[in-house]
């Protein structure tokens, strides 16, 4: 993975970005401004904000797509090139639009009249209790009709109206879920109407308006509207063929515009990523270093774009600028990556323990699920599944069908059969091996046997384990919990001390003695109790080293002759000129600068308020924009300089920063202390415990397995002699159960096994993935 | 007893779930009309049933108001027939918000003239879980009445005290007497039929209802009707939660009421997790109670108090559904409406 950083006149930012896009190996990163904006100098950092000038072009774009019924898909756009300008897709799209438009038109009013008629159609279902023509009802001039609905509980309230001038006509009820309507129309003398129709609006009576084209009786113009509404869709039909004709010879060339915009609205749509200095953009990411060079010829046609490439130093404690992480495995193991990343990536140049986890989790679900036939169909239901769909784990049940035929292979069993194969268990050397003098009938004659070798496995796998985070932590610079932990080498020793002496034990030998205790039970048991003092001890030397290192660019200012900061240039001895900048950088910062000692810059530090490191940094005129960029992100503050026109104190010695986190280093109580280690010891010993228990699991389920088949025998023989139709079907269905709930189950306790017995023991996530930007349809 | 109810407590948690979200609200409160909130509220799990058939066009505040107060209904008797309906215990509880919301309603609209509003707003669907009649009521026509129409409710002593003779009511003091006599009751029947930590808590919740009720009054009488304490401490609930005893009463007298009500209902009830000032007082009151019932909701195993805490809840959603109406109604700012709301 290598740090690119992009940089280029601001008026080619758009065509950079695309090409960013369309590289599909860049993982961008979020543009940095300058930390602080109170110390932002003349050439700090600002973030592109402005807005996406085509997202409004696309919207319209999807709108008339939609109208016209045109599938958008990814298409070639070099027919399109030339279009750039919002006004060029503007007059596309209003070229598309008034081929329609006359069409469009008329449907959206048969649509709109076809609306307004099924509302009266509705309203006229609840009326067709009135047997009067409308067209004798509106002429009335003393009398007001109104129609509508009224809820039960506002009906009932009628009584209290019984000597009021009006009379309700009840039509039909409604049954709603809240309140069930009753429709109806009152009728009242015009004189008295105003009072009357207060009354019905305190009751919530909800009048309807009844449109006047109405003429017959209610139930003869439902069917009248219903006919027209059926003769307006038939139009609105006709119509839609008609737009779907125009919108096919559209299909091609709109669809080739609208990738054109598609991937300038994209582009734009990134330059909240990108920064800028005067009229200079920065764009920063990642590249897989392997891509590096085909991705930096992408830029070469555009011209005047240079690009830095830093490769971080892969040091497991690297994470200057953290880079992003992208596991890569080989086909066989690569489906468990997603366990990975269910759990966290690794951080970058950390361990990949994708291979781990894939060789275990075939290692315990095989033998958990042991049996050829089942994992065969598995295995196949996995391939079929991987084959036609997207489903994570099907690739997953591949290769875990396959692990667990491979042990049903050794178990002897074909879909719970035991005659066809023979078992373990039932091999001279190994049933002569656990004292018995015939083979056993079945795998419960020697479960004790098997469940002591699960522990074994469970031992194995935590010393294992326990190795691989002993190198891992010690590799990061963790010596807490690499050398002195529960889970580094103390714990190694201990650990494996006491499986020794418990063996020992169990094989009538005593290997206890003064010795023995003090040198691998007590000394490691001190190492965990005290571990956070002795690693503190170590890091303290190790950052000695460090900071001794990192100060020792001074012999940098031996070449600077000539400084002058308000020009930001000087004399360099052998480079030429340079540019220059006075700041200061976080202790963090400062210590990553030696990382980058390949790149043609310099940092010349003045002094250290303890917390802070000022000084210079210094680069050729062709790289300065670049160094500016990389400063920014390690944190660099642009500040005026206190030596402006002394550059005596220039020479001033470096001092390693008095800060230091040992100054800082609080000590708990003792009481806390003693307390805390205490609790933490008895922790991790229990810890020993339950996580080598916890593979007695693995026994246990071949044992229920071997029970389950059990049960599903004794069913088929009830159902019939063997091969009977009875006896097929329940073998089938029992199988099918048993794959199902046992595949199921062994493949989650598989999982925990992974996850808390072992990943716990040795690994640390904190990665991020790296995601490439890729020219796909961001807006669909 | 509350044991029976136990199995109420999913079906309770199920029905906050389909609950309105910050982001229905959010999306609420930049519609442009009442109908868009209609309509937004039918797309919602929430109110789909409950709204299908009303017609977003012509609906109402009073309408959309009377509507949640009948979804409200229609809840609790799911729940109530969940739980086997005729019990009198603590489930029974909405019956008595109901009794004292009829009455006090009625017993207004009678005070001030408005008998055809006693009608438009007696609540039918309801009737059969009334200890009274609704009909008669609508033919009452002076106060005088009242008394011989709730005789048979746990009210009727206090309605004799203030309309029987020929007494000129005190509208303010029925109200406290109404009021005190509800948390009376809310409190005997949970202290007889909850037990446990969940008796303790809803017996808390029912109190520091009531004393923050208080607390709003003094704010509300003091701060905007800058009512003397005389006239504003006879109209305390006579109930005591978590202040001090007299410290509610000592606010009232004290010259910055505003300030002293506030800094109590945050030393005893808001603490750090509620930001409060003058402003928001009312709605922090409101997210005080409804943090206290979600958690009641979901931490209890008590089918009872879960059901009494999903009532409190839902009736702070009602509130908030007619915030939004009537913030859009009137054209509110997003802003000042977001203010309003707990959510």
């Amino acid at each position: 993975m290598s740090l690119v950083s992009i940089e280029g006149p601001l008026k080619k930012v758009n065509r950079a970005l695309r090409k960013c896009r369309e590289s599909g190996c860049f993982h961008i990163m979020p543009a940095a401004e300058s930390a602080d904006s109170s110390h932002a100098g003349p050439r700090s950092f600002t973030r592109l904000k402005d807005r996406n000038t085509y997202a409004q072009l696309l919207k319209r774009y999807q709108v008339l797509a939609s109208r016209l019924g045109i599938t958008l898909t990814k298409s070639d756009f070099s027919s399109a090139e030339n279009m750039s300008s919002g006004g060029d897709f503007d007059a596309y799209a209003a070229k598309v639009e008034h081929s329609v438009e006359n069409i469009m038109k008329q449907r959206e009013d048969l649509i709109a009249d076809a609306d307004n008629l099924k509302q009266v159609v509705r309203q006229l279902e609840f009326l067709e209790g009135l047997k009067t023509d409308f067209r004798d009802i509106f002429p009335m001039k003393t009398v007001k009709i109104r129609f509508g609905r009224i809820t039960e509980d506002g009906f009932k309230k009628f009584d209290f109206y019984k000597d009021k001038p009006y009379i309700f006509v009840k039509f039909k009820t409604e049954k709603e879920r809240l309140a069930d309507y009753i429709w109806g129309v009152y009728f009242t003398p015009t004189a008295v109407s105003e009072e009357i129709d207060e009354i019905f609006r305190s009751l919530s009576f909800e009048r309807v308006r009844m449109p006047d084209f109405l003429e017959g009786k209610a139930a003869d113009e439902r069917t009248r509207l219903i006919s027209e509404i059926e003769a307006g869709n038939k139009e609105i039909s006709r119509l839609d063929a008609e737009i779907k004709a125009i919108a096919g010879r559209h299909t091609k060339a709109f669809n080739s515009v609208y990738s054109k915009l598609e991937s300038l609205y994209g582009a734009a749509a990134l330059r909240q990523n990108v920064s800028a200095a005067g009229s200079r953009f920065y764009i920063s990411g990642y590249v897989l270093a392997r891509k590096s060079a085909e991705f930096e010829r992408q830029f070469e046609e555009i011209g005047d774009i240079t690009l830095m490439f830093v490769p971080p130093s892969g040091k497991p404690d690297d994470n200057t600028l953290s880079p992003p992480v992208k596991l890569r495995n080989n086909v066989i193991i690569r489906p468990f990556e997603m366990f990975v990343r269910m759990y966290g990536l690794p951080e970058y140049g950390g361990i990949d323990p994708t291979p781990f986890i894939a060789l275990t989790y075939m290692l315990f679900y095989g033998i958990m699920f042991a049996d050829v036939g089942q994992g065969l169909a598995l295995s196949i239901l996995g391939f079929i599944l991987a084959a036609k769909t997207k489903f994570a784990l099907a690739p997953i049940m591949s290769r875990i069908g396959l692990a667990g035929a491979a042990f049903g292979i050794l178990n002897g069993s074909i879909f719970g059969n035991e005659e066809i194969l023979t078992p373990f268990f039932r091999y001279p050397t190994v049933y002569s091996a656990l004292g018995l003098s015939e083979a056993p009938h079945s795998v419960f004659s020697v479960s004790a046997a098997l469940i002591i070798g699960t522990l074994g496995i469970g031992v194995v796998m935590l010393i294992v384990t326990i190795l691989m985070n002993t190198i891992i932590a010690t590799r990061r610079g963790d010596y807490e919990s690499g050398l002195f932990g529960p889970s580094g080498l103390a714990g190694f020793v201990l650990y494996g001390s006491v499986i020794v002496a418990a063996l020992a034990a169990v094989t009538g030998n005593s290997i206890l003695n003064p010795v023995y205790v003090i040198c691998l039970f007590l000394l490691p048991l001190a190492s965990i109790f005290f571990k956070e003092t002795l690693a503190h001890k170590m890091k303290q030397r190790d950052k000695r080293s460090k900071l001794a290192s990192a100060a020792n660019d001074r012999r940098l200012s031996e070449a600077i002759k000539r400084v002058t900061t308000d020009g930001a240039v000087f004399e360099l001895s052998g480079c030429g000129y340079v540019g220059c900048r006075y700041g200061s950088l976080s202790l963090e910062g400062y210590g990553k600068l030696n990382r980058f000692s390949s790149l043609s810059f310099c940092f010349f530090p003045t002094e250290t308020d303890g917390y802070r490191v000022s000084g210079y940094y210094a680069a050729p005129n062709r790289y300065f924009p670049s160094t500016d960029r990389l400063m920014t992100l390690l944190g660099f503050r642009d500040e005026r300089s206190p030596y402006d026109n002394d550059d005596k104190k220039l020479t001033a010695q470096y001092e390693p920063p008095a800060h230091d986190e040992a100054a800082h280093h609080e000590k708990p109580p003792l009481g806390e202390f003693l307390i805390g280690g205490f609790i933490e010891l008895f922790e991790s010993g229990l810890s020993y415990l339950t996580n080598t228990v916890s593979f007695l699991r693995i026994g246990g389920f071949v044992l229920s397995h071997a029970g389950l088949m059990l049960v599903v025998a004794i069913l088929a023989e009830k159902a019939g002699a063997e091969l009977s139709p009875g006896w097929i079907v329940v073998m089938i269905l029992g199988n099918l159960f048993v794959m199902g709930m046992e595949g199921f189950l062994v493949g989650i306790q598989a999982l925990r096994l992974e996850y808390y017995e072992l990943f716990s023991r040795f690994y640390s996530e904190g990665g991020k993935a790296f995601q490439p930007l890729t020219a796909d349809f961001i807006v669909n | 007893m509350s044991g029976e109810y136990g199995a109420l407590a999913a079906k309770a948690r199920a029905i906050y779930g389909r609950r309105l979200t910050a982001a229905d609200f959010s999306a609420l409160i930049r519609k442009s009309s009442v109908a868009e909130v209609m309509s937004y509220l039918k797309g919602t799990p929430r109110f789909s049933s409950e709204f299908a058939s009303v017609n977003e066009l012509t609906a109402r505040r009073a309408q959309i108001e009377s509507l949640l107060e009948r979804s409200l209904f229609e809840i609790y008797g799911r729940l109530l027939r969940s739980a086997g309906g005729g019990d009198d215990g603590f489930p029974k509880f909405m019956f008595f918000k109901y009794e004292l919301d009829v009455i006090v309603n009625v017993s207004l609209y009678i005070l001030i003239d408005k008998q055809e509003s006693v009608i438009a707003y007696l609540p039918f669907y309801m009737e059969d879980l009334l200890g009274f009649e609704l009909a008669p009521l609508g033919k009452i026509k002076t106060a005088s009445e009242l008394p011989a129409a709730f005789a048979d409710t746990d009210y009727a002593d206090i309605l004799v005290e203030h309309f029987g003779g020929n007494k000129t009511p005190k509208v303010d003091l029925f109200l406290r007497d109404m009021n005190a006599r509800y948390v009376d009751k809310m409190t005997e029947l949970a202290a007889e039929d909850i037990s446990g930590d969940a008796k303790n808590e809803v017996i808390g919740l029912i109190k520091a209802q009531a004393e923050i009720d208080n607390l709003l009054l003094i704010y509300r009488l003091r701060s905007l009707f800058k009512e003397p304490s005389t006239e504003i401490l006879p109209l305390l609930l006579p109930i005591r939660a978590k202040l001090p005893k007299g410290v509610a009463q000592s606010a009232a007298n004290e010259h910055d009421a505003d300030a002293k009500v506030l800094a109590l209902l945050k030393k005893y009830y808001f603490k750090d997790k509620i930001v409060c000032d003058l402003n928001n007082i009312e709605v922090s009151a409101r997210k005080y109670m409804r943090d206290r019932c979600a958690r009641l909701l979901h931490m209890s195993e008590d089918g009872a108090a879960v059901m009494y805490a999903l009532m409190r809840l839902l009736d702070i959603e009602k509130h908030n559904v007619i915030t939004v109406v009537e913030s859009v109604k009137y054209a509110l700012p997003v802003t000042e409406t977001e203010k309003m709301l707990v959510n």
